[in-house]
C-alpha cells in the first residue's frame, strides 16, 4: 500500500532489469557464435560485428544497472520515509498509556529496524526476485534452445546443488543467530564490566570477572568457529559441483561433438550457463528469508498503525478561553488503569481560581492520577472533570495541556542547548527573559559555569544535570510556559537547601492569583495550603487546611505525627 | 606504544599454522587452474578429431578429481586460515578485557564507554577481517593471478595476455577508491541511523514532557528532518555503490570484449588454437574476482593499521595504581586508620582538594565527614580506597604506609557503599554476594534484612533470583542503595565506608539501617560521608571539610557549641520559613532534612 505512489518508478526499474538480464545471459552466446559461426568461417567482418554489438550490450548493460539499482533502491527509501513518518506520527497522537504498556525499545525498533526490514522487501526482495527468476528462466530457455540434450544432462546436478544451498542456508541462519546472541551478550557484558570497574575494583573480584568474560568469550569463539567451518565446507562446495557438471558435459557433450549432433560452441556455452546457474539459485534462498523476515516487519508495524489511540480530540470542541481562570472540578470521579481496579474512587472535589490546594497520601495513594487526569494523560470511566465548567474531554487536547503546567519530579532532559530545554517550543521567549528566571531560581550561575554558558549542549551526548538541577530546570520550564494552572509533582525533592530558599520564592510569586496543585510527601511543604485533600486508596477521606484536619485527629493527623517522630529519631 | 605491531607479533607467534593454511589453499588454487588446463585439451582434442570415446571418460574423471580435490584443499585450508582470525579475535578482546580491569578510576573518567567498546568491537572486527579477508585473499590473488598470468602468456598468446590485463588495474583502483568512499557513506548512514534512534527514543522518554508542553507538533518537525536526512545519506550511498557495480561491470566485459574479439582473430589466424581460446576466456574469469579483491584488501590494511594503533595504545597504557616495590606482604588489616599531614591534588585539577589532613581512626571507631559538594568527601575516601594514589607517608594502616599495603589486601579489608549504587545484570542474590568470596544463602538473607531490603527482595516473582538491569527488573534508587548496603555488609572486613549512602532511603528506613549498623560498628572500623546531619550526629568524630581542609572538628554536642558551619546546617535542616499565599495568609514550610 506504501509502494503505490512509487508505482511507475517500480515498473521502470523493473524495464532496466529485462536489459540487464539479457545483457547478463547474452556473453555466452556471443561466445559460441564467434566459436560456431566466425572462427570456422575465418569471418573477420562478421567477427567485428559481433564485437561491436557486445561492446554496445556491456555499455548498456552497465548504465542499465546504474539506474536499475538507483531507481530501486531510492524508492526503497522513499517507501521507508514514507512509513517511519506515519509511524511516527501515529506515535505521537497515541496516549500515556501507550507508552506505559510498550517498552521503548520495542517503540524504537517498530520505527529503525522493523521498516528497514520493510525496505528490503521493496527494494531487494520483489525486483530482485523478479531478476533472479528471469535469469534462471533465461538459462533454461536458452540451454533447452541450444540443447535440450545437454540441458538433462546438467539437471542432474542442479537439483543436487539447490538442495544443498537449502540445507546449508538454513543451518548457517541457525548458527548466525546463535553467533549473534552470544556476541550480543558478550557486549553487554563487557559494557557492563567497564562501567561498573571500579566496583570490581574495589571488591577485588577482577579474576572472577574475567573468568565469566572467558568463559563467554569462548563461546563466542566456538560459535564463530562453527560458522566458520559450516561456511568453509559450503562454499568451495558449489565449486565441486560446477566442476562435476563439468565433468558430465565434457563427457556427453564430448560424444555429441564426435558424433556430430552438436558443434562445440554449444558446449562451451553450457559449460558458462551452468555456472551463471547457481548465482540466482543461492540468491533465492536468501530472498526466502528476506520475504518472512519482511512480511513479520510489516505484521508488527501494521499492528502498530491499527491502534487507534484512545485519547482524542472531540468531535466538536469546546474553546477555552485565551487565559482560563483555573476552577477546577472533580465531580464524582471514578478511575482504573486497567479493567475495575479501581485507584480513585469517587474522587469529588473543587478547587476555586487561584486556591492552592496541597494533595497528601501514602505511595498508590492515587495522588499523582489526578494530576493524569487534570491534563488528560488518561481519561477516567466515571464522572466529570471540569476546568473553568467545561467538561475537559469537550476540549481539544492541546488547547487544555496549554493552559495547565506541570513541574515533574524526573524532569526528562532533551538533547540540546539548555535555551532550548527551557525554552521548548515557546519561541517568543527571549534569552534575556530565561536567564531572568533561571537567576530567580539560583541556577544562573551554574549555566554560566558551563563550557558554552546557556548554549551547552545537555542529554545524553552533553552535559548530564544532577537530580536537583534537573528539578529546577523543570521549574524553569514552568516558569517560561507561564501556564494559568500550575501543578507540582513532588518538584522539589532533591534540591539543595540552598536553591530550595529561591525556588520556594518563586513559588510564591507563581502562584499569587493562579491555581496551584502541590502533591507532597513531605507534609511540611503543604502545611499552609488553602485546602489540603487527603487521599487513602483512591477515596478522599479528609479535606480542609492544616488546622481543620489536626483537629479531625484522622488520617492526616497520623501522618503528621508519623513524620515527625522520623524527624525526632536519632541514631 | 614500544609494542610491535599486534598483527604481526600474532602472525610471528603462529607462524606455522599459517604456513599450513597457506600452503593447504595454494595448493587448492594451483587444481583448480588445471580445470583450463584440462578444458583445452579437451577443445584441441575435439578440433583435431584426435579424442576417443574412452578419453572423454578419463578427461570427465579428471575434471571430478581435480574439482574434488580443489574442494578438499581450499576446504581445510579456509578453516585453518579463518581459524587463525578467530583465535586473534578471542585472544584480543580477553586481553583488552584483562588490561582494564588493570586500569585506575582516572582511566575511565577520562573515557567514555562507548569509546572503549569501539574499540572491543569494531577495532576488533577489523583485526579479525584483515585475518579472515585480508591474508587469505592475498594469498588468493598472489597464487591465481602470478600463476594464471604466467600460463597465459607463455603457453597461449603473450601480447593477448598484456592486452586484455590492460583494463583490470583499473578494476583494483576504483575497487580500492569506492571502498573508502562507501565507508565514508556508510559510516553516515549509521549516524543518521543512530540520530533517528535516539530521537525516538526521546520523544518516548520524555513523552510526558511532551504532552504537558504540547510539544507533539515540533518534535514531528524534528523528526521530518531527521528522516529527510536519513535518506540524503542512504542515496548517496546508494549512488556510490551503483556507480562501483556498473564500473567494474563496464571494466570486467572491456577484458572480455579484448579477449573474445581478439582471441577469435589469432585463432582464424591460426596464431593459438582454439583450446587455448576456451583456456584463455577461462583463466580470465578465474582472474578477475582476485583483482578486485586487490583493491579491497588494500583498503583493509589500511585500517588494519589504524585500528591496530587504537588497540596497541589501550594495551600499552600503564596502570598507575598498582604494588609497588616493598610491599610488606601482610594479609589481613586490623583497621587502625591515621592520615597524616595529607595533602592531594588532582592530576587536571588547578587546587588542591585536600590540604593537611590529620585524623586518626583507632580500631573500632568511626568518623563522619560533612561538607559541602566539592569540599574533599570523596576524594579523601577514593584515597583511602585507592581509587587514586595518595602521596607516600601520609595514609596509614596499622602503622603501614597504604602505598605498601598489597592491594588485594587493602581492598579485601574494606567494605564500601558508593555513592551511585552500581549493580549488575545478575540475580539479586549474586549481586549481594559479589565480593569474590563463597557465600551461604542464608548469609545473604542476613545482609538484606540488615540492610533492610529483604521484605522488598522477597515481594519480588523471583525473590533472590530475580534477574536486574537491562532485561531483568529495575529496582527503585532506595531498593538500589540498600542492595548495594547488603553487598557491602555481606563482607566480613574491618573496616566499612559509606559514601552518602542513604540519600535515597526515607527516614523511617535509615533510622532502621543505622540502628542495625550501629551494633555492626562496634567491631569495625566505619567511616561515614552524609549531608544529613540525623546520618552521623551519633559518630565518635565528625570533621568538618570546606575547600579540602578541615574546618572544624568534635562530636555532635562539642560541633553545636562552637557555631561554625556545623550549626549552621544543623539549624538550616531543621528550621522553617514562611511565604504568603493570595489569601494574605502564611504558608509556613519545614525544611526537608538534607
Amino acid at each position: 500500500m506504501f509502494a503505490k505512489p512509487y508505482r511507475k518508478l517500480l515498473f521502470f526499474s523493473l524495464l532496466l532489469t529485462g536489459f540487464i538480464v539479457i545483457a547478463s545471459l547474452a556473453q555466452p552466446f556471443i561466445i559460441k557464435v564467434a566459436i560456431d559461426s566466425y572462427i570456422k568461417m575465418n569471418d573477420y567482418q562478421g567477427m567485428m560485428y559481433l564485437g561491436i554489438i557486445y561492446f554496445i550490450l556491456i555499455m548498456v548493460s552497465s548504465i542499465c544497472t546504474y539506474f536499475q539499482n538507483n531507481t530501486l533502491q531510492f524508492t526503497g527509501q522513499y517507501v521507508i520515509y514514507d512509513f517511519r513518518q506515519a509511524v511516527f506520527k501515529h506515535f505521537s497522537v497515541m496516549q500515556m498509556d501507550f507508552f506505559r504498556k510498550n517498552p521503548i525499545g520495542r517503540l524504537v525498533t517498530r520505527i529503525t529496524h522493523d521498516v528497514e526490514a520493510l525496505n528490503q522487501l521493496y527494494s531487494q526482495v520483489i525486483v530482485n526476485l523478479v531478476k533472479e527468476v528471469l535469469i534462471l528462466i533465461g538459462i533454461i530457455a536458452l540451454m533447452l534452445y541450444m540443447s535440450v540434450k545437454l540441458t538433462l544432462i546438467c539437471f542432474l546436478v542442479i537439483p543436487i546443488i539447490a538442495i544443498v544451498t537449502f540445507y546449508f542456508k538454513r543451518v548457517l541462519r541457525d548458527t548466525q543467530r546463535k553467533l549473534r546472541s552470544i556476541l550480543s551478550s558478550l557486549l553487554s557484558y563487557l559494557a557492563e564490566n567497564l562501567s561498573g570497574m571500579s566496583v570490581i575494583q574495589l571488591f577485588a573480584r577482577e579474576r572472577k570477572q574475567l573468568d565469566r568474560f572467558n568463559e563467554l568469550n569462548e563461546e563466542h569463539y566456538r560459535a564463530g568457529m562453527r560458522q566458520t567451518v559450516i561456511n568453509s565446507i559450503f562454499n568451495p562446495s558449489i565449486g565441486l559441483f560446477g566442476n562435476i557438471s563439468l565433468a558430465l558435459l565434457v563427457w556427453y557433450g564430448g560424444r555429441s561433438v564426435v558424433d556430430e549432433t552438436i558443434t562445440f560452441g554449444t558446449v562451451y556455452a553450457f559449460t558458462h550457463y551452468v555456472r551463471q546457474f547457481f548465482e540466482p539459485l543461492r540468491g533465492l534462498a536468501d530472498r526466502f528469508n528476506q520475504i518472512q523476515a519482511a512480511l513479520a516487519s510489516a505484521e508488527r508495524i501494521f499492528e502498530t498503525l491499527e491502534t487507534k489511540p484512545t485519547i482524542v480530540n472531540p468531535v466538536q470542541p469546546k474553546e477555552l478561553p485565551e487565559k482560563v481562570k483555573g476552577d477546577i472540578v472533580f465531580n464524582h470521579v471514578w478511575f482504573a488503569y486497567k479493567n475495575e481496579e479501581w485507584v480513585l474512587k469517587d474522587v469529588h472535589f473543587r478547587i476555586n481560581q487561584g486556591e492552592t490546594v496541597g494533595i497528601v497520601g501514602a505511595t498508590g495513594a492515587g495522588k499523582s492520577s489526578i494530576i493524569q487526569l487534570i491534563n488528560r494523560f488518561y481519561d477516567n470511566q466515571k464522572g466529570i472533570i471540569s476546568l473553568d465548567g467545561i467538561n475537559i474531554k469537550n476540549v481539544l487536547l492541546n488547547d487544555l495541556r496549554r493552559h495547565i503546567g506541570i513541574i515533574q519530579q524526573d524532569a526528562f532532559i532533551f538533547s540540546g542547548t539548555v535555551f532550548d530545554n527551557i525554552r521548548l517550543n515557546h519561541n517568543a521567549v527571549s534569552n534575556e527573559e530565561i536567564i531572568k528566571a533561571a537567576k530567580a531560581v539560583n541556577i544562573d550561575s551554574f549555566f554560566r559555569m558551563l563550557p558554552q554558558g546557556y548554549n551547552t549542549m545537555l542529554g545524553e551526548e552533553g552535559t548530564v544535570l544532577s537530580a536537583g538541577q534537573k528539578q529546577l530546570l523543570s521549574f524553569l520550564r514552568a516558569m517560561i510556559a507561564d501556564n494559568d494552572v500550575l501543578i507540582l509533582d513532588e518538584a522539589t525533592a532533591n534540591i539543595d537547601t540552598e536553591s530550595e530558599q529561591a525556588v520556594q520564592a518563586a513559588l510564591r510569586e507563581m502562584s499569587k492569583n493562579r491555581t496551584t496543585i502541590i502533591i507532597a510527601h513531605r507534609l511540611s511543604t503543604i502545611q499552609q495550603a488553602d485546602k489540603i485533600i487527603v487521599l487513602d486508596k483512591g477515596r478522599i477521606v479528609e479535606m480542609g487546611n492544616h488546622q481543620q484536619l489536626l483537629k479531625n485527629q484522622m488520617v492526616y493527623y497520623d501522618l503528621c505525627q508519623n513524620q515527625n517522630k522520623g524527624k525526632t529519631l536519632k541514631i | 606504544m614500544s609494542k610491535k605491531p599486534i598483527f604481526k607479533e600474532h602472525f610471528v607467534l603462529h607462524k606455522w599454522s599459517y604456513l599450513l593454511g597457506t600452503i593447504l589453499l595454494t595448493v587448492s588454487l594451483v587444481l583448480q587452474l588445471f580445470v583450463p588446463v584440462l578444458l583445452k585439451s579437451f577443445t584441441d582434442g575435439l578440433q583435431n578429431e584426435s579424442i576417443q570415446v574412452s578419453d572423454l571418460w578419463e578427461l570427465s574423471l579428471w575434471f571430478v578429481i581435480v574439482g574434488l580435490g580443489a574442494f578438499l584443499f581450499r576446504s581445510s585450508g579456509r578453516i585453518y586460515i579463518f581459524k587463525m582470525s578467530r583465535i586473534l579475535e578471542r585472544d584480543l578482546r580477553s586481553s583488552l578485557f584483562s588490561h582494564w580491569e588493570r586500569l585506575q578510576t582516572e582511566y575511565y573518567q577520562n573515557q567514555r564507554i562507548g569509546n572503549l567498546m569501539a574499540h572491543a568491537v569494531n577495532d576488533v572486527n577489523i583485526m579479525r577481517q584483515i585475518v579472515m579477508q585480508g591474508y587469505f585473499q592475498m594469498v588468493e590473488a598472489a597464487v591465481l593471478i602470478s600463476i594464471s598470468v604466467f600460463m597465459m602468456a607463455s603457453t597461449i598468446h603473450f601480447y593477448l595476455t598484456l592486452l586484455v590485463l590492460l583494463p583490470l588495474p583499473g578494476l583494483t583502483y576504483i575497487a580500492y577508491r569506492f571502498r573508502s568512499k562507501i565507508q565514508t557513506h556508510s559510516l553516515k548512514v549509521q549516524e543518521a541511523i543512530g540520530t533517528l534512534t535516539s530521537r525516538v527514543q526521546e520523544f518516548c522518554s520524555g513523552i510526558s514532557v511532551i504532552k504537558t508542553y504540547t510539544q507533539e507538533e515540533e518534535e514531528r518537525k524534528k523528526f521530518t528532518n531527521d528522516n529527510q536526512s536519513n535518506v540524503e545519506v542512504n542515496k548517496q550511498l546508494i549512488r556510490a555503490n551503483s556507480l562501483f557495480t556498473s564500473l567494474s561491470q563496464g571494466i570486467v566485459g572491456l577484458s572480455y570484449l579484448i579477449s573474445i574479439v581478439f582471441g577469435s582473430i589469432l585463432v582464424m589466424k591460426s596464431t593459438i588454437s582454439l583450446g587455448d581460446f576456451v583456456a584463455f576466456n577461462t583463466y580470465l574469469s578465474l582472474l578477475i574476482a582476485p583483482i578486485e579483491n586487490i583493491g579491497k584488501v588494500i583498503n583493509l590494511l589500511q585500517q588494519g593499521k589504524a585500528a591496530d594503533n587504537r588497540i596497541r595504545e589501550v594495551l600499552s597504557t600503564e596502570p598507575t595504581i598498582l604494588d609497588e616495590e616493598g610491599i610488606v606482604p601482610i594479609t589481613a588489616i586490623r583497621g587502625n586508620i591515621s592520615l597524616r599531614n595529607l595533602s592531594f591534588k588532582y592530576q587536571r585539577g588547578k587546587e588542591s582538594a585536600l590540604k593537611n589532613i590529620n585524623v586518626t581512626i583507632p580500631k573500632g571507631t568511626s568518623l563522619a565527614i560533612v561538607g559541602k559538594v566539592g569540599s574533599g568527601k570523596s576524594t579523601l575516601v577514593n584515597l583511602l580506597l585507592r581509587l587514586y594514589n595518595p602521596p607516600k607517608n601520609s595514609i596509614f594502616i596499622d602503622d603501614h604506609d597504604i602505598r605498601d599495603v598489597p592491594l588485594r589486601t587493602l581492598r579485601e579489608s574494606v567494605a564500601y557503599v558508593p555513592q551511585d549504587n552500581f549493580l549488575f545484570s545478575t540475580s539479586i542474590k549474586e549481586n549481594i554476594a559479589f565480593d569474590p568470596n563463597p557465600y551461604q544463602d542464608e548469609q545473604v538473607f542476613h545482609a538484606a534484612r540488615q540492610a533492610h531490603v529483604y521484605q522488598d527482595i522477597s515481594d519480588l516473582p523471583d525473590k533472590f533470583d530475580t534477574e536486574l538491569g537491562e532485561r531483568g527488573l529495575s529496582l527503585s534508587g532506595g531498593q538500589r542503595q540498600r542492595v548495594s548496603i547488603a553487598r557491602a555488609l555481606i563482607k566480613p572486613s574491618p573496616i566499612i565506608i559509606f559514601d552518602d549512602s542513604l540519600s535515597a532511603v526515607d527516614s523511617k528506613t535509615e533510622t532502621y539501617i543505622l540502628n542495625t549498623l550501629r551494633t555492626q560498628m562496634k567491631s569495625r572500623t566505619s567511616i561515614i560521608i552524609s549531608h544529613r546531619i540525623s546520618t552521623i550526629q551519633e559518630a565518635d568524630q565528625i570533621i568538618v571539610l570546606d575547600k579540602g581542609e578541615i574546618v572544624e572538628r568534635g562530636t555532635h554536642q562539642s560541633l553545636l557549641k562552637q557555631d561554625g558551619i556545623y550549626k549552621k546546617m544543623f539549624t538550616q535542616q531543621t528550621t522553617e520559613f514562611t511565604w504568603p499565599t493570595l489569601n494574605g495568609r502564611k504558608i509556613l514550610i519545614k525544611k526537608r532534612r538534607r
